[in-house]
């Protein structure tokens, strides 16, 4: 079964774009607090490079 | 959202390369090249490490082993393991450092969902062989991860025999981001399947034993220590958030690659 269209893959990789963003601004922190801990998490998500919804 | 305050941990709870556990021979190729994409740009993002959930391993053990390089990315399982030496085939768990904590991240893959027609591994149930890693992890780890591809009711139940586990972080099974709820003093979390949003949990931590929720922790009576908090918020990846150039050519390529797989497409 052919469930793949190159035209729709395009359109829904803005999700994995954005992430990268994301996770680039949320990781590029200093420690100064021994008991601080940031999890910056996902699950299920970049299998999607072809849709997103 | 950097907030000196913070050491931070970027982790992925598993299926992260495959939307099925198995898929169609005339898909396969164009699967292996996507996935191929998402290996390279989550190193980019700063991935290093991923829990394995089933469909993690939807075109077979060795495809998956070929992204197994640590430091540079780790997949963790302590339960996919060899069926001859019952030895785990991935890193059962990893230590952190993340600012003062060091941080155990252990991953477990769902045994129930598992169709392996090949026999080349086997996942074993979490009750026979959770509590052996955590009980090696004693007094070694701050705080302690687990990554789980079990579902919110296995995970309950994890919870409740587990009391050393700090926070579950889930993939697959929930519709919905899901706000952390309290299980016997273990959270869990999970954020919307399909890379919709990203969870951002702080945590102020103060040892095993207690979490109350932000300001305004929950205290026990009879119980001195002061109980750990944490903040936990879920962002939308919209459209609207610019593009990181180098991702944006490397999903290109990866792109070029699928269409040159599939040209009549």
């Amino acid at each position: 079964m052919n469930n793949t269209h190159g035209k729709n893959k395009r359109v829904h990789l803005l999700p994995l774009l954005a992430l990268v963003i994301l996770v680039t601004l949320a990781s590029g922190t200093v420690v100064t607090e021994a008991a601080g801990l940031r999890l910056i998490y996902s699950n299920d998500n970049l299998g999607e490079l072809d849709g997103c919804g | 959202m950097a907030d000196p305050k913070f050491a931070s941990l970027i982790v992925n709870s598993g299926n992260l390369l495959f939307k099925t556990e198995t898929l169609p021979p005339d898909g396969l190729e164009a699967a292996k090249i996507s996935a191929d994409g998402i290996m390279q740009a989550t190193r980019k993002m700063g991935g290093t490490l991923a829990g394995i959930g089933t469909r993690d391993l939807a075109a077979g053990i060795t495809f998956l082993q070929q992204y197994q390089k640590p430091p540079a990315f780790t997949w963790i399982s302590l339960n996919i393991v060899d069926p001859a030496t019952q030895k785990p085939l991935f890193t059962p768990l990893l230590l952190q450092q993340a600012g003062g904590l060091k941080v155990a991240v252990l991953g477990i893959t769902d045994h129930t969902a598992l169709l392996n027609q090949s026999g080349n591994f086997q996942v074993v149930n979490w009750r026979e062989s959770l509590q052996a890693v955590l009980d090696e992890l004693q007094h070694k780890a701050d705080f302690i991860l687990l990554l789980s591809n079990y579902s919110l009711a296995e995970n309950q139940e994890i919870a409740r025999s587990c009391n050393a586990i700090d926070l579950i972080l889930q993939s697959g099974h929930v519709i919905g981001n899901m706000t952390p709820i309290l299980i016997n003093q273990t959270l869990i979390s999970q954020t919307e399947t399909r890379g919709k949003y990203l969870g951002v949990m702080d945590v102020e931590w103060n040892g095993h034993g207690r979490w109350g929720e932000g300001d305004t922790p929950r205290e026990e009576p009879g119980k001195g220590s002061q109980p750990s908090t944490y903040t936990n918020r879920f962002i939308a990846l919209t459209p609207s958030i610019a593009n990181e150039p180098e991702v944006e050519t490397l999903v290109r390529q990866t792109q070029k690659k699928i269409d040159k797989q599939n040209p009549s497409r």
